[in-house]
């Protein structure tokens, strides 16, 4: 999973790489000619490098790190793409980029980029299973259940991520429905408003709920090995 | 409490939210929206809740290497996500079907699933099953859940399982030998119990004649009716008991230590039986002191017994023999029984290099055992009865160093005037070791 994010990373940064017009020193078009022979393999020194630091960090107990690092490694990529489709042009005012030599498709990067933040969620959750296949390992549970549970566990991240793209999808149909008024709409602040307003939306019932979420259960406990008897309680009608 | 990494989530769909609107991109947009749909969604699945366990257990009183059935039923009633269920155990007893920790997964509606398992108790004692303790986790990694405990504890009394002694009640020489039947107390006070009506005989006391039955019954020899009773007590039998932790080595259901208190749980019951007066000494159990059982006749005088087996726990040898019948020598001087000394007799072997105090000791013991015998008049030994620890099954076959060293000492307690009893558990049961036993004195 993390390789194909590397790979995706890398692609992008290969194909962002004909669309950018810079001056660069002279040393850099020396090195820059080194660099031609080992064209081909670059994606493997990439891809290797990655997987290398990330097991470095996760062998020094630092998994959480390890992971938020490979994180903005894959989408760091993405930026430049998604920097191209700005509507609202801060970075001419600033007088910091010259320009793109030809259009690149909004409807290409942000697929891109919406597949690398599912590589990473799916990513994320595979490590929270693995973790939780191990302690129910170290706990003894029959691995029959065990089975189930990683199962259905799957099957609901894939019901998420089936879901997040789903809403993913009707904002970009949302926002393309917008622009095919003649341009009226296409980039223009009302477009970035709806689909933007949308979003904030969610955000707030996001939030809502997970502030009700946490008020809701004052007493809960870790799932392995918290302290069970902060939620002790006798079930009525359980004493037979 | 919500996982960090799910806030991290939230966290960085709001920056790509609000980079979005800033620099009017739909890119970061679209990918606030997939990360703010994927944390919502976790946010609204909520763990199963309205749990409960029932548990029931069949009896909460068996013997030794008995399974019990603990039934359990889950009920839960909303939320998505899987209840782990779990009985916390006593390390003596073991689940033989079934499991203890049972991790279920709820989908919405309510749910009841069975999640009964067997146990087996391999140890005597008094074992407490607490509650049965539940967590329920909502899915998707979100460390959001909730915990119970449910049911009654139960204590369960695990009794030894002493063998039946209808074969030794069989064995018509025990009664002709008198060596564990007979033995009547004919002198001495008698009871109140009524045994059975008689014909008078000459030195009868005049109150013993029954004149109601003497006269409803008119014999031919024109005897009265004597009322008969039973005599005070009949012999008297007493065992010692080695609980030293030495015994405690094997398999948890078939030791030396469970075997003794098998075979005292036997004796008991036979000597019980023919009406006999039973008191017994553990010695080297658990915290320091032996545990006694005063000399008493009757059926709750087993149950006396029982209570105190169930209660046995090895300890280090801190007790020899010599000072437990110091102990009991009031008892042993009142009752001059016939003694049982159930131990572990290669344990006792004197090793090169070894102090000799011990085993003198254990000698001195027995001799001063068999001199109560000697005493009452009668031929009453002292039975040592070796527990033969069961080997391995890669040991080889033929006379190891154990069983050598365990005849040595034998031969050594037979010059002291002991009887010397080897029982090997694993090849027969001890009723079979006492048959054959009485059966030698035939």
């Amino acid at each position: 999973m993390l390789s194909g994010l590397l790979l995706l990373a890398v692609y992008v940064l290969w194909d962002m790489g004909f669309a950018l017009e810079v001056r660069v020193p002279s040393w850099m078009e020396r090195a820059d000619g080194l660099l031609l022979f080992s064209i081909p393999w670059q994606p493997v020194f990439a891809v290797s490098a990655g997987l290398a630091g990330y097991r470095a960090l996760q062998a020094i107990g630092r998994d959480r790190f390890a992971f938020w690092l490979m994180a903005l490694a894959t989408t760091v990529p993405h930026a430049l793409p998604a920097w191209s489709h700005n509507r609202i042009e801060w970075h001419v005012l600033l007088e910091f980029q010259r320009g793109l030599v030809d259009e690149r498709s909004v409807y290409g990067d942000m697929t891109l980029f919406v597949v690398c933040l599912v590589g990473l969620v799916a990513l994320h959750r595979i490590l929270g299973m693995k973790g939780l296949e191990r302690q129910m390992q170290q706990r003894g549970v029959d691995p029959q259940e065990k089975r189930r549970v990683m199962r259905y566990e799957g099957l609901l991240l894939i019901g998420l991520i089936a879901v997040g793209l789903l809403v993913a999808a009707l904002m970009a149909f949302l926002a393309a429905a917008l622009a095919s008024y003649d341009g009226l709409l296409d980039g223009s602040s009302p477009t970035i408003v709806t689909v933007g307003g949308g979003a904030a939306l969610l955000l707030a019932l996001t939030l809502l709920l997970w502030f009700r979420g946490l008020q809701g259960f004052p007493d809960a406990a870790g799932p392995m090995g918290g302290d069970r008897s902060a939620g002790s309680r006798r079930e009525p009608g359980a004493n037979q | 409490m919500y996982l960090p990494s799910q806030l991290s989530w939230i966290t960085v769909a709001l920056v790509l939210l609000v980079a979005g609107l800033v620099l009017g991109n739909v890119v970061l947009l679209a990918g606030a929206v997939f990360l703010l749909v994927s944390a919502l969604l976790t946010t609204i699945l909520p763990p199963p809740s309205g749990v409960a366990v029932s548990r029931s257990l069949a009896k909460v009183a068996c013997w030794v290497g008995d399974t019990l059935t603990v039934e359990r039923i889950l009920t839960a009633h909303r939320g998505i996500g899987p209840i782990y269920v779990h009985d916390r155990l006593p390390p003596e007893v073991r689940v033989v079907e079934g499991s203890n920790l049972r991790v279920v997964w709820k989908w919405p509606g309510s749910t009841t699933t069975d999640l009964s398992y067997r146990l087996q108790f391999s140890k005597r004692g008094m074992f407490s099953l607490e509650e049965t303790g539940w967590e329920s986790r909502a899915p998707l990694g979100v460390n959001r859940g909730d915990s119970g405990s449910c049911g009654p504890a139960f204590d369960v009394s695990v009794v030894p399982r002493i063998r039946s002694i209808t074969r030794l009640n069989a064995v018509r020489a025990v009664g002709r030998t008198g060596r564990y039947l007979g033995d009547l107390a004919r002198t001495g006070a008698s009871t109140d119990d009524f045994r059975e009506l008689r014909p008078y005989q000459p030195g009868d006391p005049l109150k013993q004649i029954n004149w109601k039955a003497s006269a409803r019954g008119i014999r031919t020899d024109n005897l009265p009716l004597v009322n008969e009773v039973e005599p005070e007590a009949k012999k008297g039998a007493w065992i010692f008991l080695d609980m030293a932790d030495y015994m405690d080595v094997g398999v948890p259901l078939s030791n030396p230590l469970e075997n003794t208190v098998e075979a005292s749980g036997t004796l008991a019951q036979y000597y019980l039986a023919q009406g006999s007066t039973l008191g017994a000494y553990a010695y080297n159990s658990h915290g320091g002191r032996g545990e006694l059982l005063t000399p008493e006749a009757g059926k709750r005088q087993f149950n006396r017994l029982i209570q105190m087996l169930a209660g046995l726990k090895p300890g280090p040898p801190g007790e020899d023999l010599l000072q437990a019948v110091e102990r009991c020598k009031s008892f042993l001087f009142r009752l001059q029984p016939h003694v049982f000394i159930i131990t572990r007799l290669d344990v006792h072997y004197l090793r090169p290099g070894e102090a000799s105090g011990s085993f003198d000791r254990f000698k001195a013991a027995v001799t001063r055992l068999a001199s109560l015998g000697t005493l009452s008049g009668r031929y009453s030994p002292v039975r040592v009865v070796h527990v033969d620890p069961q080997e391995p099954p890669e040991t080889p076959q033929g006379l190891g160093l154990g069983r050598w060293e365990t005849r040595f000492v034998a031969r050594e307690l037979r010059e002291a005037g002991a009887s010397v009893i080897e029982w090997e558990p694993a090849r027969e049961e001890f009723t079979s070791v006492l048959v054959r036993h009485v059966e030698i004195y035939r």
